[in-house]
């Protein structure tokens, strides 16, 4: 949201960095709304009305700080991060800086899932209070003594603080850090120029980076689970971890600005064909975790490429543009044709295991290779 | 070099242009004139194969396919970049789809002194370094034919000089369609303007053969003229 208007108006920078806080909870509405009508629900129902109130306060003080830790590591990965220089190095840093960032941001939250796991298993809260927001401290062991009304306290003043430092903050603009380098031009072919351009692009946006390196992150923890064992354990987990690769590619896809590829030399097939070969550059990385398990993933390599060629195919003749959640029709019509592609010889692979075990992977193998003839024409239609 | 037959764009019911033809030849500077939504830009973006319409586009006797456009630099009115991209990051692109232009695309940002943003992200740029970045974009592979779409709006006093005595020198080798609200701009760089009001030509010629038409001593009162809501027509 743009607050320049704001500025133009007779308001003080106080009032305009409350506006600009309530519009920053704002984007949490939906869940901050369910957990502060059932959060206090749930805990006066398990403790009586006593829990009220400090189940309300632990929401308020929760997600105070919370949000400061956002925005204060949000402005680091702005200003010094997400827009800095397109070299290899900086490309890199910026994927780790995201992972980094998800982490830290989603840190809070886990640590007070910790603690209420911790609480279920009977340990002495008592004696970490002041590490635990405020409810922990006073419901969870169903007492209120003298250290659990300071951890509270504690917290309460924590959070005030933040939100005192967070509107001081919000009144600033961000500053984004000024680079100046020299202009290098290096030339490459235009599908190299093109995935360059893509990963480029998509690395300084930080949502869509996570959700593109999702499935590998899935794949590892997948491949690290001890559950792997088996024909449907295996292909019903690689299903999973493939389900991600059709939003992917079509975030790549709708990317492109096709107005400026309107005035550009440039043909339909290049761009498809650069899309594709993102498909699978990002199923590659989810195969090599994978493949130490499982050979299904290697054996659905086919039907990743014709899935990626699909989608990029429909996505440029349905124009979808980068904000896919406002074309949401268009979006379900080229899921349902991608997963139809991408789960076809999963489930000629369940067929097969039904009537003859152990011919799974030929039956998977032999299904994705029948599909290829439909990458091949995705890829070479000019029309 | 460019030929426009009989050109039509509708959005939905609205009729943008109402079959409008004329032509450029090389050694030609030609000032497309108009008042807000006349048609200007929806023409431009026909040649470039931006919008539907109907009639016929030719450049150099051919339909403008993808092929053609590299002989084309183009300017929008509003700039068409890849804003999460760095001005180097976008020539690169651009140099790479077209195969050429690397390097005059650095020698351009030194003239435009752009050199210094080369590594920031487009999107942090200011308005006027943007259309810059835009202009260099159409510049760089060094087109025969220039379609500008009121390429001087947000550029500073040296960029507009910069860019004018481009067009001046440009002119020797291709042609250059561009469209203007400045008449001083028209005035000094047109070897012959085309006057559009809603979505059709009203006037067609040199300066000096208008002026002479409407018995006026300046083309902003030609233009004001022919723009009114009278309807007067030279065409």
């Amino acid at each position: 949201m743009s607050f320049d208007l704001l500025r133009t108006l007779p308001l003080k920078d106080d009032e305009i960095a409350v506006v600009r806080f309530m519009v920053l909870f704002r984007i949490f509405d939906i869940p901050l709304v369910v957990i502060a009508v059932f959060y206090p629900l749930i805990t006066c129902y398990f403790y009586g009305i006593k829990a009220l109130i400090p189940s309300i306060l632990s929401i308020v003080s929760l997600e105070i700080i919370s949000i400061y830790i956002a925005i204060r590591l949000a402005r680091l990965f702005y200003e010094k991060i997400a827009y800095s220089t397109g070299s290899t190095f900086s490309t890199i840093l910026r994927v780790l800086a995201y992972f980094l960032w998800a982490i830290a941001f989603m840190g809070i939250y886990m640590a007070s899932s910790l603690v209420e796991m911790l609480s279920k298993k009977n340990y002495n809260l008592m004696k970490y209070d002041f590490i635990f927001p405020v409810n922990y401290a006073t419901i969870s062991c169903g007492i209120f003594d003298f250290k659990a009304v300071i951890s509270s306290a504690v917290f309460i003043i924590l959070s005030y603080l933040a939100y005192k430092k967070l509107c001081s903050e919000l009144s600033k603009e961000a500053k984004i850090r000024v680079q100046t380098g020299k202009m290098k031009i290096k030339v490459s072919k235009p599908i190299v120029a093109f995935i360059k351009k893509d990963l480029r692009v998509v690395t300084r946006n930080p949502g869509a980076t996570l959700l593109i390196f999702m499935p590998m992150i899935e794949a590892i923890f997948m491949s690290y689970l001890n559950v792997m064992k088996g024909f449907l354990i295996q292909a019903m987990i690689t299903s999973v971890v493939m389900g991600f690769l059709p939003m992917v590619v079509l975030i790549f896809s709708g990317m492109e600005k096709r107005e400026l590829l309107k005035t550009l030399p440039v043909k339909n097939r290049t761009v498809r064909v650069s899309k594709t070969v993102i498909g699978c550059l990002v199923y590659l990385s989810v195969l090599i975790p994978l493949i130490f398990r499982t050979f299904i993933s290697l054996a659905l390599f086919p039907a990743v490429l014709t899935m990626s060629a699909a989608s990029s195919y429909m996505a440029e003749k349905l124009d979808i543009s980068r904000n896919i959640q406002t074309e949401s029709i268009k979006a379900i019509l080229v899921f349902l044709v991608c997963y139809t592609i991408l789960y076809a010889p999963v489930i000629c692979g369940f067929i097969v295991h039904f009537l003859k075990p152990s011919y799974e992977l030929v039956a998977i193998t032999l299904a994705g290779i029948a599909e290829l003839p439909l990458a091949v024409w995705f890829l070479a239609n000019e029309r | 070099m460019l030929k426009v037959n009989e050109l039509r764009i509708s959005y939905g019911d609205f009729k943008a242009v109402k079959g409008v033809s004329f032509e450029v030849e090389r050694g030609e500077v030609v000032g497309l004139l108009g008042p807000n939504g006349a048609g200007k830009s929806s023409i431009m973006k026909a040649i470039m194969g931006l919008v539907e319409f109907e009639g016929e586009v030719k450049l150099m006797g051919k339909e403008i396919d993808f092929e053609a456009k590299n002989y084309i630099g183009y300017v929008p009115e509003e700039p068409l970049l890849i804003e999460n991209l760095t001005p180097a990051e976008f020539f690169e692109f651009l140099a790479s789809i077209r195969g050429k232009g690397a390097e005059k695309a650095v020698k351009l940002s030194k003239i435009f002194e752009l050199e210094k943003y080369a590594t920031q992200p487009i999107i942090t740029l200011s308005m006027g370094n943007r259309k810059k970045v835009s202009v260099i974009a159409a510049l760089m592979h060094e087109p025969d034919f220039l379609i500008l779409d009121e390429p001087m709006n947000g550029l500073d006093a040296r960029s507009s000089r910069i860019l004018k005595d481009f067009m001046r020198e440009h002119v020797e080798r291709g042609a250059i369609l561009f469209s203007t609200h400045v008449m001083e701009i028209a005035e000094k760089l047109c070897d012959r303007v085309i006057v559009i009001n809603k979505g059709e030509i009203v006037a067609e010629g040199s300066v000096e053969e208008l002026k002479e038409m409407a018995k006026m001593e300046s083309l902003e009162d030609v233009f004001l003229k022919l723009t009114s809501e009278e309807g007067i027509s030279f065409a």
